[in-house]
């Protein structure tokens, strides 16, 4: 017996992990594969390798879009071109932090806007490859430390980008709207006509339970319906851009847009506490 | 244990960057280069395990259903474990489409376990596109992993001390 488990040991042990894998991956919704403790260690010793990418790429980017411009620049400009490069540099850092500004002052206005208590987060990373990249995640520098929990809405001043499904002490996963496993209950703003907005794995959005007779156009704005008790009422989801006439005879076939710019977001609003809706 | 703590570490840090700067980009997949490269070398039960855990943090990383992954390296390095008696991947191109063709059996083998799990995706662009730049850039791989070895960082290769 004991040689027989030695001899065929590699199968034996294949055997018995994928057993393991597939008890884990079906019963994922559980969190059996004690999962969120290894997202948290992964997470934490991750999370300074992913700031030092961001750095590096940054500075990356910086030398790139400045340097590469003045290769090649004749001799007696060297001198001229030189102090032309600091000053692009300091230029652009300012422009950089002018940019940073606006968009921290967006995002305040637009927090004292919502009334509801919020959190300011930074995106560091997006999760959208996996199998055929139909995953559509992104991880905030917030995370349970910070007063983060699972299901909490996560807004930016354009739209809403989506849900938390995730938190580590330090970081946070949110769900965007786009993922196929986000619903969402919406109400078309001019009609008031309710449907689900399910997100298709691309940049795109399925309105669905639109019947037939109802009134929905292209160019009609989508606002959240407030009935998950997650999303406050009324916040901007997207825009109508199709709208066909279903297979089924039951429904129309919908597509949206989000509002939100969810594949170049870098500060967004996490909702504590909703209090609207 | 060498492996362990070489492989981990670099899949952890590799797999950070690739979430924090390529996501969209098709770069080659680390978990498939390093199982490939273990179960071609010295096939053992250290390797099994080295590949379950690999697909773990493949799978916390890529946000898709938690044991996808670990299924699917570890069937993975079993069948090369005994491919590998038969067939020597010395040739980088043999290799190279081996490469190609593990990481496609990777894929659909995720969406096999995905699709059990209520999820359904299907092969993309994306899929045949990362799966060829693996095999394109699995000689420097392949030569860094050997170079690692010959410094001890690695257990020695099949059939030396």
């Amino acid at each position: 017996m004991l040689s027989f488990i030695r001899r065929h040991q590699i199968i034996l042990s294949a055997f018995l992990l994928c057993l393991i894998s597939l008890h884990i991956a079906v019963n994922a919704e559980r969190g059996i594969g004690g999962e969120v403790i290894v997202r948290g260690v992964v997470s934490t010793i991750s999370k300074p390798f992913q700031k030092g990418f961001l750095a590096l790429y940054s500075v990356f980017d910086r030398v790139w879009s400045n340097y590469v411009y003045l290769v090649g620049v004749k001799e007696e400009n060297r001198a001229l071109k030189e102090s032309l490069h600091k000053l692009l540099e300091e230029n652009n850092r300012l422009r950089e932090e002018l940019l940073l500004t606006a968009r921290l002052k967006e995002i305040l206005k637009y927090r004292a806007r919502l009334g509801i208590e919020s959190v300011a987060a930074e995106v560091i990373g997006y999760s959208s490859f996996g199998a055929a990249g139909w995953i559509k995640t992104a991880t905030l520098d917030k995370g349970s430390r910070d007063g983060i929990k699972v299901d909490m809405a996560v807004v930016s001043p354009r739209g809403v980008v989506g849900r938390i499904i995730e938190v580590t002490a330090t970081t946070s996963t949110v769900l965007l709207i786009t993922d196929p496993r986000s619903s969402i209950d919406a109400i078309v703003q001019r009609t008031r006509i309710k449907g689900l907005l399910e997100g298709t794995g691309s940049r795109t959005l399925r309105l669905k339970y639109i019947r037939q007779l109802d009134d929905v156009k292209p160019g009609d704005v989508l606002v959240t319906a407030g009935l998950s008790g997650i999303f406050p009422k009324g916040l901007a989801l997207g825009r109508i851009t199709k709208v066909e006439k279903g297979k089924d005879n039951f429904f129309k076939y919908i597509e949206a847009e989000p509002m939100a710019p969810l594949d170049n977001l870098e500060e967004v609003l996490i909702i504590k506490k909703s209090s609207r809706g | 244990m060498r492996d362990f703590i070489v492989f981990i570490p670099l899949a952890i840090i590799y797999l950070s960057f690739r979430v924090t700067i390529t996501p969209e980009l098709p770069i080659p997949d680390i978990s498939v280069l390093i199982v490939f490269f273990l179960a071609t070398r010295r096939p053992s039960t250290e390797g099994v395990f080295l590949s379950f855990i690999l697909g773990y943090i493949d799978d916390i990383f890529s946000g898709t259903i938690v044991g996808s992954s670990s299924f699917s390296l570890v069937i993975i390095y079993t069948v090369l474990c005994f491919v590998s008696r038969k067939v020597a991947f010395t040739d980088p191109l043999i290799r190279g489409v081996a490469l190609f063709m593990t990481y496609m059996i990777k894929e659909l083998l995720v969406i096999l376990v995905l699709y059990f799990t209520g999820i359904h995706v299907g092969m993309s662009l994306y899929m045949v596109a990362t799966g060829f730049v693996t095999a394109l850039f699995s000689p420097l791989f392949i030569a860094l992993f050997r170079k690692a070895t010959e410094m001890g960082l690695l257990r020695p290769e099949r059939g030396e001390p």
